[in-house]
């Protein structure tokens, strides 16, 4: 379908000197850049506004949401695929998109949890940001899976700190390798769990740590943010800005330039590529209530619709130029899709420090970094490695062999605190494989008119050898450090659920081989940049958000020192 | 992170996994709809209902208990919304138990027992064979009472916006359990 064109006063009235396609973490941030940078910028934005501070369940207890906030038997039936998700219950569930609200074809099994609104998923992430190493940028080159990063850690490390000091990340400096050291605000504490934990593990195990994980919350307060609360309820939305997102921090910093205009409701169908020009010049978009197409047009087009909305963009901006997609000159487009493997979970209670407990509710957890194939260790099972998130916490209930069952003595047991638990998950670094991928659908569409997509993604050899490990050595460092009821297992859930899809417009040095350059540019069209989780080449072990911020940052600056250099 | 396992974990971490109730929502096991609207909860129904929650959770002096809490409609609409017709089945013939142990023990409809009668009759379970749909009735007493208002604020110590965080503390004699 095609759009009316655009013209006379019209035109120009939609012609922006930057589109950014999507508000999410990525987009936030290339709105925010762009916009300070001097470019009047239009962000479009598929789902609804949600302003800061509008957060309806942010402050209400259990009591006061229906069914004490459990998600309903028509809920759960409902979305089969977002119920897996279990923070989804404590949520604010009109942050994600319902099953039935944007359907796909499952060819193997892929859990697709979206969110659709101003802010995207940022108002849901866990926060937890952790810098890639040097060695995650050059695991590609020296194992020959996938195609090597076009950019090395030394690249990022300044725009990492850069988005750092904006974001505010409470983290220690722990002088890791693996994770490296950034600019951080002050970190939360250890409860005592935690601290005995990190001793048993780091004095058993050389070469593994444990560390409270660098997280999105502010332990101080930023400019007019936080500091947090620590009422971790952050996946509500938090009214008092204690942890970053989108719509705390990056949209007002954009709308305070007077540069920004946010248009919700506008799902962009393509790109428009001009022959002639040999560049996109502007964007087909839907509007989502009303279902009519506009074009807006721009000299730069920054693509953030998080990783599998933006390849579905790209592949559906067909062209006699690009008859397969948009940049698709290298057949990768759609190829290579990611997500880290969680799989792996371990359960444990340990019986000691009852004399020991804390303040307040610590939006975080404590963070083992990888280990595997790193330093000393060398595996021969399988490459790249793998982390555990911890949560250690201390439960209710002070039952005994003398608690009575029922009474003023029952009640009383359950009123005071009981025994310690463990809590690990892993997070398992997935190869980039050519054939883990997503399609477009070439006989039905969604409720936009859009093909639909059709996942095709697994985890192979490698990903199954990391599995079996890891459900040895998180019980072994359980064990190490006094837990019973040890009880590791493996999940055998599908990918997807980890939430960090990534890939299927990966960078790269080569155009025959890659989509994108150094720059995040499209390699065949230099004005249009991808920097939200499609871009990746791998996706080493870390939550990969402030990785998407630093290269968006970074990308930003490119684009507008070239425009200023008449490059663009 | 796998739905069930999530909760698990939440639950562990919260504590509720020991017993109480919220177990029922790790099964998967969801009411089809034609069951939705449960009519045998009548008024008697109900305060019996309540009335044993008030035996197993009962107020005392520093907090209320179960019927302060109003469990009874908490059981309604859990047991209406969440369990399967074999579960309400089962929930329903444990009230029914409850009633006919009162009548042939103390010649009495329960509500109208002595605190220690009832807590005779309920101990009578705890100690011997556990009568079908007793223990659904003492998990949804747990997890109502201690995610109800009174619970939360009374028997619990209630903090909803800490402010601070301090990770490594002395539990002091008597401390009650924060509440979440």
């Amino acid at each position: 379908m095609n759009a009316p064109i655009v013209v006379g006063r019209g035109r120009q009235a939609h012609t922006f000197d930057a589109i950014v396609i999507g508000s999410g973490i990525s987009g936030g941030w290339a709105v925010k850049e762009l916009t300070e940078k001097g470019l009047d910028t239009l962000c479009l934005e598929r789902g609804r506004d949600v302003k800061h501070g509008e957060y309806p369940v942010a402050t209400l207890e259990s009591w006061q949401r229906p069914n004490r906030g459990k998600n309903t038997p028509e809920f759960i039936r409902a979305n089969p695929i977002l119920t897996q998700v279990g923070a989804v219950e404590n949520a604010d569930r009109d942050f994600f998109v319902k099953d039935a609200e944007h359907p796909y074809v499952q060819k193997k099994p892929f859990a697709w949890i979206k969110g659709y609104q101003v802010g995207g998923k940022s108002l849901l992430w866990a926060r937890w940001t952790q810098r890639w190493g040097e060695a995650d940028f050059e695991s590609n080159a020296q194992d020959g899976h996938g195609v090597d990063w076009p950019i090395r850690y030394r690249d990022l490390a300044p725009w990492y700190s850069y988005v750092e000091k904006f974001v505010g990340i409470s983290g220690n400096r722990d002088g890791l390798a693996q994770a490296p050291d950034g600019e951080f605000q002050p970190p939360m504490e250890f409860n005592a769990l935690d601290k005995h934990m990190k001793a048993q593990i780091e004095e058993n195990f050389p070469g593994r740590n444990l560390v409270i994980s660098r997280t999105a919350n502010l332990t101080k307060g930023l400019k007019d943010r936080g500091p947090c609360l620590y009422r971790s309820r952050c996946n509500r939305g938090c009214p008092y800005g204690g942890y970053f997102s989108s719509n705390s921090a990056t949209l007002p910093a954009a709308y305070a330039t007077g540069r920004l205009a946010m248009r919700p409701h506008s799902l962009v169908h393509s790109l428009i590529y001009d022959n002639d020009k040999g560049r996109a010049t502007g964007v087909r978009v839907i509007d989502t209530n009303t279902l009519e197409m506009t074009e807006f047009y721009a000299r730069i087009i920054f693509v953030n619709g998080s990783t599998i909305n933006t390849t579905v963009l790209l592949l559906n901006s067909k062209s006699d130029r690009f008859p397969n997609g948009f940049g698709n000159d290298s057949g990768e487009l759609g190829h290579n899709l990611m997500d880290h493997n969680y799989r792996v979970k371990l359960q444990a209670s340990h019986d000691g420090f009852r004399d020991r407990y804390f303040y307040g509710r610590r939006p975080t957890g404590t963070l083992i970094p990888r280990f595997r194939n790193f330093g000393n260790d060398r595996q021969t099972a399988f490459v790249r490695g793998y982390a555990f998130s911890v949560f250690a916490g201390r439960g209710h209930g002070n039952i005994g062999p003398d608690t009575p069952p029922i009474g003023a003595g029952y009640k009383q047991a359950l009123s005071e605190p009981g025994s310690w638990h463990l809590w690990m998950n892993c997070m398992a670094e997935q190869l980039p494989h050519h054939d883990n991928r997503m399609t477009l659908s070439s006989t039905e569409t969604d409720a936009w008119g859009l093909p639909l997509i059709e996942m095709e993604c697994e985890h192979r050899e490698n990903e199954l050898a990391m599995i079996k490990d890891m459900l040895v050595t998180s019980a072994e460092m359980a064990t190490a450090s006094g837990f019973k009821n040890v009880r590791p297992w493996d999940s055998m859930e599908a990918p997807g659920l980890g939430i960090h899809e990534m890939g299927t417009a990966r960078m790269g040095r080569d155009p025959q081989t890659s989509v994108l350059n150094g720059f995040n540019q499209v390699h065949a069209s230099p004005n249009v940049f991808v920097t939200d989780g499609a871009c990746m080449t791998s996706t080493s072990w870390q939550n990969p958000s402030i990785t998407y911020m630093a290269l968006t940052a970074r990308a930003a600056d490119h684009a507008v020192n070239e425009l200023n250099r008449h490059n663009l | 992170m796998n739905r069930r396992d999530a909760l698990k974990s939440l639950l562990v971490l919260s504590g509720s996994a020991a017993v109480y109730g919220s177990d029922r929502f790790l099964t998967g096991a969801i009411n089809p709809p034609e069951l939705a609207v449960e009519t045998r909860f009548t008024p008697e129904l109900l305060a019996l209902a309540e009335e044993i929650a008030e035996t197993i959770i009962p107020a005392t002096t520093d907090s209320g208990g179960a019927k302060d809490a109003k469990l009874g409609i908490f059981m309604q609409e859990i047991v209406s919304l969440y369990y399967s017709s074999e579960e309400q089945a089962l929930f329903f013939a444990g009230l029914d138990r409850v009633q006919a142990d009162g009548a042939a023990q103390f010649q009495q409809n329960f509500v109208d027992l002595a605190d220690v009668e009832r807590t005779a009759i309920l101990m009578g379970y705890e100690t011997g064979e556990i009568p079908a749909g007793y223990r659904a009735i003492k998990q949804l007493t747990t997890w109502g009472y201690f995610s109800s208002e009174v619970g939360m604020t009374e028997a619990r110590a209630f903090l909803p916006i800490p402010t601070r965080y301090e990770g490594d503390l002395p539990l002091k004699p008597g401390q009650k359990a924060w509440a979440y």
